[in-house]
């Protein structure tokens, strides 16, 4: 029995190394995007903190930006610093 | 679908809200219920059940919960509406999670967890914070077995129809206001001072519990009795099956035995020559099948193995 290949097609797909599956902040997945964004990606990255919670990368800004005090990690309330 | 065309899904605290209603409608809790107006999503109305072993047991506590524009960043505030002896009606409350204290808030916080705490803050004393009350726990029971009965009157229509749709689910699931302790509560207040009160309350507590482990054992008792009985009813079957299969099995064994003995001796047994003939005859029959079955056999093995060689080659 011969099989002939005429052609095909490579697919390759990418996910997010994270504990969770989604944001802590927007409830959205990592996979997807922050309320803000329209695609997932290099426009919506993920980042990391010292204390190995990640978010999307707007919604800890944007939680970051707001605190008058020091930010706290909103998952374990540790004093939020981004990880290097 | 239709309602959630309504909003605007742009905004990201919709976008977050939308998903906690999606959540809380897909996976809800037996110790609260909470939905949002169906004309402002920024606005939910909440039942509550007293948490139990607590004179708050069995009622159920309606309030309300105004989220922020920027939720989740910004804490919600909440007002309760039924009177609880703990929280001071259509007044908003001042809880660590509400927006007095903006510095405590935590973005991953929900409004899901916001009622669980709530529910944790009712045994608390109120130490004299805004909204707080600190009631008698008579006064506190006397409330709760009230605030089955109706649902508080606040707002609109479509805020007082919501109210109700969330009471009567409330009240399905809800176990009733526990009446032997409320009575035995009442005559220790009369009876004793607070502190002795308190620690027989504790006490009876335990006895109650005891009760109803006497009770469920019995009950446990009398659950395997039909199990056993039937069990005894297969023994007896099974023993009965047995006795059955032996005593036929004595009877044909006895029967072989003199059919054998007195047939050359006894002329008058040779009446019986017939049967035995065709026992005979029907013997040699079924072999001479089973030798043809075996030459046919050994026939279609030759066949086979000749196609073997063929196909090999």
């Amino acid at each position: 029995m011969k099989v002939k290949i005429l052609q095909w097609h490579g697919v390759a797909s990418w996910t997010w190394n994270a504990q969770d599956e989604t944001c802590g902040i927007c409830r959205m997945a990592f996979d997807g995007c922050c309320p803000d964004c329209k695609f997932p990606g290099d426009d919506c990255p993920l980042i990391w903190g010292s204390c190995n919670h990640a978010f999307h990368l707007h919604c800890i800004l944007k939680w970051v930006n707001s605190q008058t005090s020091t930010p706290l990690c909103p998952m374990c309330r540790r004093e939020w610093q981004f990880k290097g | 679908m239709e309602a959630t065309a309504k909003y605007n899904r742009g905004n990201p605290a919709v976008k977050r809200i939308l998903q906690e209603v999606k959540e809380m409608q897909s996976n809800p809790s037996p110790d609260f219920m909470a939905m949002p107006l169906e004309e402002d999503i920024f606005e939910w109305q909440f039942a509550i059940l007293g948490p139990r072993d607590s004179e708050f047991e069995g009622g159920i506590y309606h309030g309300r919960i105004q989220l922020p524009s920027d939720y989740p960043f910004k804490p919600p505030s909440f007002m309760l509406l039924t009177p609880s002896g703990r929280f001071e009606i259509q007044k908003k409350i001042c809880l660590s999670i509400s927006n007095y204290h903006p510095e405590h808030w935590q973005p991953s916080w929900s409004v899901r967890t916001a009622l669980v705490a709530l529910i944790a803050f009712m045994p608390t004393p109120g130490g004299g914070a805004l909204g707080s009350l600190d009631f008698k726990k008579e006064d506190r029971r006397a409330l709760a077995i009230k605030s089955r009965e109706t649902p508080p009157k606040f707002g609109s229509a479509e805020r007082q129809k919501v109210i109700d749709e969330i009471h009567e689910q409330m009240l399905s699931r809800a176990p009733p206001v526990p009446q032997l302790l409320t009575n035995e509560t009442n005559e220790e207040t009369n009876q004793l001072p607070a502190s002795d009160a308190s620690d027989e309350h504790a006490h009876k507590a335990v006895g109650g519990v005891n009760t109803a482990g006497s009770n469920s054992d019995s009950v446990n008792n009398d659950l395997p009795r039909p199990d056993s009985e039937s069990e005894i009813v297969q023994h007896i079957v099974e023993g009965r099956t047995e006795g059955v299969s032996n005593h036929s099995r004595a009877n044909l064994s006895r029967e072989n035995i003199p059919r054998v003995a007195p047939t050359p001796q006894n002329p008058v047994v040779a009446i019986q020559k017939p049967k035995h003939d065709r026992l005979l005859t029907l013997a040699a029959f079924g072999l001479t099948l089973a030798i043809m079955a075996l030459v046919i056999k050994k026939f279609f093995k030759i066949n086979g193995l000749a196609g073997y060689i063929e196909g090999k080659f």
